[in-house]
């Protein structure tokens, strides 16, 4: 009953906020507030927004989208459009029912419409109900006022002596340019109350919610204001309330909402303006046929089909989506910002480096050599050891160290083709008749074959239509073909055929050795660079940890004790604290790591986000794995406001994670972890934590974390 | 004014009158005027007369070589240096900043490899003798134990007990690797089926963790076979108890025994040319172990004790000339102050020798003695050298291995070692005997 009763709250008050695409009990309970400064209305909105809830709890409706408030917003708006139409009578008392479910019928529909295109309804449902209530009106003509914002005589909130009335009439009258009037009024008019004075406080809270989300509205519509009067159109030619407010809209719609918001993003919105002060006009003329006022449709016309012109686009790199629309656009951008880098590699194939051992790129993509043009996709790898290739004076094959060490299939593949017979070259000699030498070329994919060139003569293991698995040994590497010197060439192509053009792929999870010994998630090998694939796991012990229905009792010194729950939900997991706060996590075969944090971060399990970001199932001395934390799962400071507007721009607050793999030793039962968390702003150390964490066999976790005293332990009972 | 001639010592050689040998009438070896940049002579003005001198960057570029040797063939490796080798701080630091694991047999080493900071679960503890008082600071610090007789496994068992600790120990095997002599005085025999009744005890054993099987075929071994043979047996029977005991074996340690460059003594050809690199044998011991099904599926760690391949060559013997001497018979004597009690390995090895400079291209040969009262005291029985008078820097190579750690103080002082690092400094990191150090311990009472 408990839960039943928070969700009925939870739903009302993030409708709300989903008028404004944001997430925040705060934010929805103001706009509430602020709908009840015309009470009749404001009661009409919040009755239907209960009303359609009830209904889609009752209908067994998703609950999570019923919390989220998706199938409410719609519902206020047109609750409070009756309330502005029609004076309180019985008819009003009718009309909320029959067209709450009417709304709501109506928005699970175009969700059901839309969601095939990854795309939202917006205000759709309203706009389609609103026209049904106009029309209806028409019929009915029972004293209403046909122009829903001509409003005859609104009620204005009294409490004994004091008006509302008086203060928006103040307000009303103070001196101020026309734009700002016309965005305070505009802001307004989404709840059908054009004064300055519900557009000035919905303004305060939606720059405390959002910042992003009002400089886009405000920047926009002021463009927009200019444009018109360049344009020298007249003022009050056309409803201009509308005008503006589908400006605001689609700015925070399409420039930060549903898009994450980037310098590209605002580009976007400029070339929209024309399309949406063409939309606005036509549609405005187009419906007068018919006596009705376009309202929102242009925004949602626009929007909509800006968005699904993007979703069609090949390459979404510049103007991305978000992966998960967070609560708000700054939650988007810093997410984005980190996990694009993140999670890029999941979109590879995962291809790893086919040798053991560490290698060096001794001819990188476009190489000054031999990899040009439509070859310019290749690498060739050589051993050092002291930056030098051979012992010795060198003059003899077997004086390079890479030569006659295994060649691996860096993925599993079908074997397509193989060479073999040539020869080895003398040192510094070259074979220009057969410059592939003996190579094996295998087929991963469709579309996607690699080939390993200059292998050794007679030390090809596999033949034409083997199937092999990933690692399995090939070849061996030797100095055949046009190959001065023993090395290994290898090359993704899209076609079967040998000297086919070359194909840009990267490596995913492997250990590079630059300048400091890092983890590269995907990425391609350059020059020079020491490469080696990640060592044979004995970090298994995570394997066995944190699975559904697992409940882990938690102590901490700071946080006492505290119990998490591990859940899934569309087929991802999270931890769940005590609190509420979520923490989704991946536990797959080489790594444990963290997607995201939502909720309150005063507790144990936030440390632990932290402190076990990613956690790599390897070993390996003084390799580091470096990431970002999302700057919104962090405390920002001070200058989070600043951070918030300028994002599009620059990031000049950065939480790095930094972790080191252990080093190997056959204790696999009990493995010390250690990493750290720093605050760095413009590149200036602010805050550091470091973490040892100690993962164990027995099903418990040790956590100290140093600057704070703090020492937990986590029991997980399974 | 008029630099002053050098003396150059005559030379009276007969005339021989046959066909030049393989090597031409004239022998003379390259001079080694330098050693990572530095000047033998200059460096025994500073640190005195006779000098161990270590090469940082040999030894590194040793432990990388042999690293890439096994990596790049097997994805599981480590190396866990041997401390009797060389347990000189210095050097065993270099190792284990370069990842190696400690390899101890006493409870002597075992302090030193804590002292140098390797963590006690990376350690080692081999040997036919471990006291109690060494098992249970072993066991204290989680070090992997490799029993090596059955009264080892009972005290090892009755301690883990006591301690109320999880043990991880390995078994020490010895087997037949088809060369002679066979090394069966460590550890169970497996032909005999010893090796298997003591894996099965072990395994029964509630506090001993059986994570390892090790085996060290013997020292110095020039049969790339020998390995084969072994990484051959040692991986069957991982498989075997696997199989038939559904036990896994975390790691198996080949120990060492890989050759360095010397030249042993009876070789015809010189070891520079005989010795298999570290690549040869890492080829062999990797290409079998692949054979084998259990290995390539669980791929357990591979862990190898060599010591002497990785640090012969990375250290010197730099010593002066004392006197000329002719015998009776003609042949003449050099006599160095460095003598066998500090060169071990002179009764294994013909070493190579250098000089540093050579006044004239004649050199003849010359039987090297040391400076002890003692007959033995010859540090090679012939050896070909140019004109040299007193004073004059002969260097010994190949003197990294065993001979620091068995040099023994005799009738005068042990020298100091000094290190030659990365940037080229030269560091004394063991300081020459002297009267207080050896005197201190003796005791007299009036």
């Amino acid at each position: 009953m408990k839960s039943e009763i928070r969700l009925f709250f939870d739903s009302l008050l993030f409708s709300y906020s989903s008028i404004f695409f944001t997430q925040n009990k705060w934010f929805g309970s103001v706009l509430c507030c602020i709908t009840m400064l015309y009470p009749l209305q404001g009661i009409c909105g919040l009755f239907c927004c209960m009303l359609v809830n009830a209904i889609s709890l009752s209908l067994s409706l998703n609950r999570e989208k019923i919390r989220s408030g998706l199938y409410g917003f719609n519902a206020i708006m047109i609750g409070l459009a009756l309330g502005a139409i029609y004076p309180y009578s019985e008819t009003l008392v009718v009309l909320i029912f029959a067209l709450s479910l009417l709304v709501l019928m109506l928005t699970v529909a175009m969700e059901g419409f839309f969601k095939k295109y990854n795309l939202p309804f917006l205000a759709f449902p309203f706009l389609a109900c609103l026209w049904i209530v106009l029309l209806l009106s028409q019929q009915l003509d029972a004293g209403v006022s046909t122009d829903v914002l001509l409003f005859t005589s609104p009620q204005y909130l009294t409490m004994g002596e004091f008006s509302v009335y008086t203060l928006i009439e103040k307000l009303n009258n103070v001196e101020m340019p026309i734009c700002f009037d016309l965005f305070l009024k505009s802001i307004g008019v989404l709840f059908f109350q054009s004064d300055r004075l519900t557009g000035l406080l919905i303004s305060i809270a939606l720059f405390c919610v959002s910042r992003l989300s009002f400089c886009y509205a405000l920047g926009f519509f002021l463009s927009g204001y200019f444009c018109y009067n360049f344009l020298g159109a007249e003022l009050f030619h056309i409803p201009y309330l509308f005008f503006g407010f589908n400006f605001i809209f689609t700015a925070i719609a399409v420039g930060c909402c549903y898009l994450v918001p980037s310098f590209f993003s605002i580009l976007g919105l400029f070339l929209l303006l024309p399309s949406l002060f063409i939309v606005v006009f036509s549609s405005t003329r187009f419906l007068s046929y018919l006596f009705l006022p376009s309202f929102s449709l242009s925004f949602c016309l626009v929007s909509i089909l800006y968005l699904y012109v993007l979703r069609l686009r090949e390459n979404s790199n510049s103007l991305r989506f978000p992966f998960i629309i967070e609560n708000t656009p700054e939650e988007n951008f810093y997410y984005d910002n980190v996990n694009n880098k993140r999670f890029k590699y999941l979109s590879y194939f995962p291809f790893s480096l086919p040798f053991l051992g560490e290698w060096t790129v001794k001819q990188g993509y476009n190489g000054e050599y031999t990899h040009k043009d439509e070859w310019r996709y290749a690498w060739d790898f050589v051993v050092e050891v002291d930056n030098m290739q051979f012992k010795g004076n060198g003059e003899r094959v077997e004086d390079y160290y890479c030569y006659e060490k295994p060649v691996l299939a860096p993925a599993a593949a079908i074997v397509i083709s193989v060479c073999n017979g040539i020869e080895d070259n003398l040192v510094g000699q070259v074979n220009k008749e057969n410059n592939w030498g003996n190579y094996i070329i295998l087929k991963h994919f469709e579309g996607c074959f690699s080939v390993l060139a200059h292998l050794k003569i007679d030390s090809i293991k596999c033949a034409p239509g083997d199937v092999i698995s990933h690692g399995q040994e090939l070849a061996l590497c030797g100095n055949s073909g046009y190959s001065p010197y023993p090395h290994l060439h290898f090359q993704f192509q899209k076609s079967p055929y040998i000297g086919a053009p070359t194909q840009n792929y990267p490596f995913t999870y492997y250990l590079s050795k630059t300048n400091n010994l890092e983890w590269v998630a995907s990425g391609v090998p350059k020059l020079d660079e020491v490469v080696t694939n990640l060592s044979v796991s004995n970090f298994n012990v995570a394997n066995y940890l944190f699975c559904e229905g697992n409940k882990i009792d938690v102590n901490s010194t700071r946080f006492g004790s505290e119990s998490w729950s591990v859940h899934s939900y569309l087929g991802g997991y999270y931890l769940q604290s005590g609190n509420g706060a979520k923490a989704w996590f991946v536990n797959d075969s080489k790594s444990f790591y963290f997607q995201r944090f939502v909720g309150n971060k005063k507790c144990a399990l936030y440390y632990f986000y932290l402190s076990n970001f990613r956690v790599l199932k390897s070993t390996g001395q003084n390799w580091s794995v470096k990431e970002q934390f999302p700057a919104s799962n962090c405390n920002m400071g001070c200058l989070k406001w600043l951070q918030d507007i300028l994002a599009p721009f620059v990031t000049f607050i950065k939480f790095n994670y930094n972790s080191v793999l252990p080093d190997m030793h056959l204790h696999s039962e009990n493995l010390a972890f250690y990493s750290s968390f720093k605050k760095e702003i413009f590149g200036r150390l602010v805050e550091q934590l470091n973490f040892e964490t100690i993962w164990t066999t027995a099903n418990n976790i040790r956590l100290n974390i140093k600057e704070r005293d703090d020492e937990w332990f986590i029991k997980i009972n399974l | 004014m008029k630099k002053k001639k050098v003396y150059e010592r005559p030379l009276i050689k007969p005339i021989v009158a046959t066909m030049p040998g393989k090597s031409g009438n004239n022998v003379s070896l390259p001079l080694v005027s330098e050693i990572d940049g530095h000047i033998p002579s200059s460096l025994l003005k500073k640190f005195g007369s006779p000098l161990f001198l270590f090469s940082e960057s040999t030894l590194i570029n040793n432990f990388k070589e042999a690293k890439n040797a096994f990596l790049n063939r097997y994805p599981n490796v480590c190396f866990a240096w041997s401390y009797k080798t060389n347990y000189l701080d210095a050097i065993c630091k270099i190792f284990h900043e370069e990842g190696a694991w400690a390899e101890v047999v006493s409870g002597f080493e075992y302090k030193k490899a804590l002292q140098n900071g390797v963590r006690g679960t990376n350690i080692i503890f081999n040997g036919p003798n471990k006291s109690e008082a060494d098992l249970l600071l072993a066991i204290d610090n989680e070090s992997l134990i490799h029993i090596d007789n059955l009264q080892e496994l009972i005290l090892l068992s009755h301690l883990a007990e006591k301690s109320n600790k999880n043990v991880n120990v390995a078994i020490r095997i010895n087997l037949d690797a088809e060369i002679s002599p066979a090394w069966s005085r460590f550890g169970f025999n497996l032909e005999n089926g010893e090796a298997w009744r003591m894996v099965t005890k072990i395994i029964q054993e509630k506090r001993l963790n059986l994570k390892g099987l090790h085996c060290h075929i013997g020292t110095f071994i020039l049969s790339l076979n020998a390995y084969k043979v072994q990484a051959k047996k040692m991986a069957a029977l991982a498989e075997k108890i696997y199989n038939e005991l559904h036990h896994s074996i975390a790691y198996l340690d080949l120990g060492g025994g890989f050759a360095s460059k010397n030249t042993l003594k009876g070789s015809y050809l010189s070891g520079e040319d005989c010795s298999p690199s570290i690549g040869d044998y890492a080829r062999v011991i990797t290409d079998e172990l692949k054979e084998n099904s259990y290995i390539a599926k669980f791929t357990p760690l591979l862990l190898l004790e060599t010591g002497r391949a990785l640090v012969d060559d990375a250290g010197f013997l730099l010593t002066s000339v004392v006197a000329n001497k002719r015998n009776p018979d003609g042949r003449l004597n050099t006599i160095v102050d460095a003598g066998v009690n500090i060169l071990f390995t002179s009764f294994w090895y013909n070493h190579k020798i250098s000089a540093t400079e050579s006044r004239s291209s004649h050199w003849e040969d010359s039987t090297l003695y040391g400076p002890l009262c003692m007959n033995i005291d010859v540090l090679r029985e012939r050896v070909a050298l140019p004109l040299l008078n007193k004073g004059d820097v002969l260097i010994i190579h190949n003197v990294g291995a065993y001979n620091v750690t068995q040099s023994m103080q005799f009738i005068s002082y042990r020298p100091a070692v000094v290190l030659l690092d990365k940037n080229c400094n030269a560091k004394i990191i063991r300081e020459a005997d002297d009267f207080e150090y050896v005197t201190c311990k003796e005791h007299y009472e009036e």
